[in-house]
């Protein structure tokens, strides 16, 4: 890949097209749900993007964020409102001494993949606390490359040995997932963590189950997954999977929704924003005539679908 | 005669809601299983086949139905007349397959009843297909009638030979299970386990449509390293009982880490093994040979597998509970196997402190001895173990401090392993200073 293909991580375009689609997707579900009374719980960081994205799309008031405590007076400082509650400590002990008998719209957002075991500690936890109408994603890295290699003894173990080290009970069987390759360890783990989050709630005996729909797949640097959707009982289903946006959202599914747009610069981006909207993705040959070169198909797809989306970027003198 | 009677008729009750707690669920999917392994144990045995690879079981486990489906040659209609319906198996039943696994005659019933409430049983033999019947049963209906019967129905022109059960009307507890699919996956792995000889004789089983996939028992064995071997009869019952035990993984350099774990910590210990049917799993309590007289169950076993079998043409002399999920230990026979099982264990035992004189050496000689089949071992032959002199003592002394997690973890992916073990980072770490900061 050209350099000028590589991304700067720190912008992250994929994830910022991903926060959009959900937060905006989730604003249209707030006819159905009040979700301006709910409280937002998240790993805000020091940056608090989802924050206040939350705050500002879904009017949601109360909003707590779990720091590491030697980072908590940093992220206090951070915190772009007063209404954010920074809570020290890992999350774990966040989710345990959290109030959950309010609904919640929760976004685990982790860095590291299945290596961690917080992940899946945690996602599990609140399943098993969590009150119905809530919601809740974890953001995993699903690069095949955090799978460990070795064993605690330094033993050469295959992937599917360590997975079963680190998953336990939620790893892939090797009947069901034969070949665990870079291409479909996300969807497996994914479908991992869903298992996992539903098992979990249904363990705590309290009926109802988990609807999985907030399901993205993007590749800013690594590849990342976000798995999530809403614990609903019987009254609450019947209102999510009627709701006339739940069924018309593309963005809704259970299998993994790719995000991918592509890095261009202003200029290619205005040329190209000038031939859409259009039916069908922008196809090479007209993108040539325009431009007088072409771009990959896939990348064209990626445009043609997120155009929109598109964040901007420039620098500016405050 | 005496003045008064006591009444001690069964309820159905009873045996609807009782017999079905004492079982789980998988244990009841088993029992089913079971009764299809007999079934094609039975027409390979009266057909002369070799082996079993003629035959398959299709399980669907889903939360509204429950069925299981076999090519296994079906129940006759005089067997389901007079026998499998019965609760309890009754003194005059034929013999089954020589070697069979279903033995009290409570497995079927236990296990529909625990599945659900809407009940299907249809069966079709290719001696007698004129014969085919079907028996319809709403339990809770069943429940109410005074008669201990089961009213079955003529199949006429059966289009299959075997046995199809199928339950709907799911119990809420089961239909939850059935609903996950880690428990269908646990289901999988069990199956993969318990059932390794059936599927070794070529029988097809599949959860959901997809196959399982024999799980292969195995030990070590070189020029250096060979799994203890005994084979004997049983003298007062005839059983025939067949003890391999030795090394299967790798014992662990540092037993005495209260965090070590390996990928199938669960998988050591000993198994027993009741005509090809596994019985009892990775067992590591007085059940079978640890505690007591003998040195309790340590993590500095890890790596020791032993499997005992027995097997009888009438199941009843063999040790297993009608679970078949536990033995009973108390059974005379098994009670004489556990000195021979003991034997097994005690070089096992010995070898595991006599390897720590040389450990860098064995942890050579043991990786090179492949993993072999226990299948593969027929011949009696004595154990192996690699023997090691004592080198002359060192005066040691042991360092051990705390440090964050945080920075164990980062240490950890310098040195390559992110899981290496907290012991290996302190002796990595350790080597490290000696090696460049210790002078000669």
């Amino acid at each position: 890949m050209a350099s000028f293909e590589a991304i700067n991580y720190s912008v992250r375009p994929n994830k910022c097209v991903e926060r959009k689609i959900i937060f905006e997707s989730l604003s249209r579900l707030s006819l159905a749900f009040k979700f301006s009374d709910y409280h937002y719980v998240g790993m805000g960081s020091m940056w608090f993007v989802d924050f206040v994205m939350a705050h500002k799309y879904l009017a949601i008031k109360n909003l707590t964020s779990f720091e590491l405590a030697e980072y908590h007076p940093r992220a206090e400082f951070n915190r772009p409102y007063k209404n954010i509650n920074v809570i020290a400590g890992p999350a774990a002990d966040g989710i345990a001494e959290f109030d959950w008998t309010k609904p919640a719209i929760v976004w685990l957002d982790y860095d590291s993949g299945a290596d961690n075991p917080a992940i899946f500690d945690d996602s599990a936890d609140l399943a098993a606390r969590i009150s119905f109408d809530s919601i809740l994603m974890v953001t995993v890295n699903a690069h095949l490359g955090t799978i460990p290699k070795l064993d605690e003894h330094g033993k050469e173990v295959t992937k599917h040995e360590s997975l079963r080290l680190m998953l336990k009970d939620a790893a892939p069987s090797k009947e069901e997932f034969p070949h665990i390759n870079a291409k479909k360890f996300p969807s497996v783990l994914a479908t991992c963590l869903i298992r996992h989050i539903e098992r979990a709630h249904r363990r705590s005996g309290r009926g109802g189950k988990f609807v999985p729909f907030l399901n993205f797949k993007y590749t800013d640097n690594a590849p990342m997954i976000t798995v999530g959707g809403m614990f609903v009982n019987e009254e609450s289903e019947g209102k999510l999977l009627n709701d006339p946006h739940f069924k018309d959202s593309e963005y809704f599914s259970e299998e993994l929704y790719e995000i991918s747009i592509p890095p261009l610069t202003h200029r290619e981006r205005m040329a190209l924003d000038a031939l859409l909207p259009s039916e069908a993705s922008l196809t090479q040959a007209e993108v040539k005539d325009v431009l007088g070169f072409t771009l990959r198909q896939d990348q064209l797809d990626g445009y043609s679908k997120f155009y929109k989306l598109y964040p901007t970027y420039g620098e500016l003198t405050l | 005669m005496a003045q008064w009677t006591a009444k001690a008729d069964p309820t159905k009750e009873f045996f609807i809601d009782m017999i079905t707690r004492d079982i789980g669920l998988d244990e009841g999917i088993f029992d089913l299983l079971d009764n299809s392994i007999d079934g094609a144990s039975r027409t390979a045995e009266a057909k002369g086949e070799a082996d079993l690879s003629g035959y398959y079981v299709n399980i669907v486990l889903k939360p509204d139905c429950f069925s299981i489906v076999d090519n296994c040659g079906g129940m006759s209609l005089l067997d389901a007349t007079d026998y499998a319906f019965h609760f309890g198996r009754k003194s005059d039943a034929p013999k089954d397959a020589k070697q069979s696994i279903g033995l009290y005659g409570i497995g079927m019933k236990r296990a529909i009843f625990k599945i659900g409430k809407s009940i299907v049983i249809q069966s079709s033999t290719e001696a007698a297909p004129e014969e085919a019947f079907e028996a319809k049963i709403d339990v809770d209906a069943w429940a109410q009638e005074p008669e201990w019967e089961f009213g079955l129905d003529r199949i006429e022109h059966p289009d299959f030979i075997g046995t199809k059960i199928v339950v709907e009307n799911l119990k809420e507890s089961t239909a939850s299970e059935f609903s996950d699919d880690i428990f269908i996956s646990n289901i999988r792995r069990g199956l993969g386990r318990y059932y390794s000889f059936f599927l070794q004789d070529g029988i097809r089983i599949a959860i959901n449509g997809v196959q399982i996939v024999q799980h292969v028992f195995g030990v070590r064995s070189s020029e250096a390293i060979a799994p203890f071997f005994n084979e004997y009869t049983d003298e007062q019952t005839g059983v025939s009982v067949k003890v391999i035990s030795g090394l299967a993984g790798t014992p662990p350099d540092d037993a005495g880490d209260p965090n070590s774990s390996s990928v199938d910590s669960g998988d050591w210990g000993w198994y027993v093994v009741c005509n090809k049917r596994i019985v009892l799993a990775g067992d590591k309590t007085d059940k079978t040979v640890w505690g007591g007289v003998f040195p309790s169950w340590h993590s500095q076993y890890n790596g020791f597998m032993g499997l005992i079998f027995f097997t009888a043409e009438d199941p009843k002399l063999l040790p297993w509970t009608t679970t078949k999920r536990q033995i009973d230990e108390t059974l005379p026979v098994f009670r004489r196997a556990t000195t021979v099982m003991r034997d097994a264990t005690r070089h096992y035992v010995t070898y595991t402190n006599s390897r720590k004189a040389n450990l860098e050496e064995a942890k050579v000689i043991e990786e090179r001895a492949v993993v072999k089949s226990i299948s593969e071992f027929r011949a009696v032959a004595p154990m192996r173990l690699p023997t090691f002199s004592e080198t002359p003592r060192i005066a040691m002394g042991t360092v051990s401090y705390q440090q964050p997690r945080t920075t164990l973890d980062r240490v950890a992916r310098q040195l390559g392993n992110s899981q290496m073990s907290l012991k290996q980072i302190g002796l990595k770490t350790f080597e490290y200073y000696v090696e460049n900061e210790v002078g000669e």
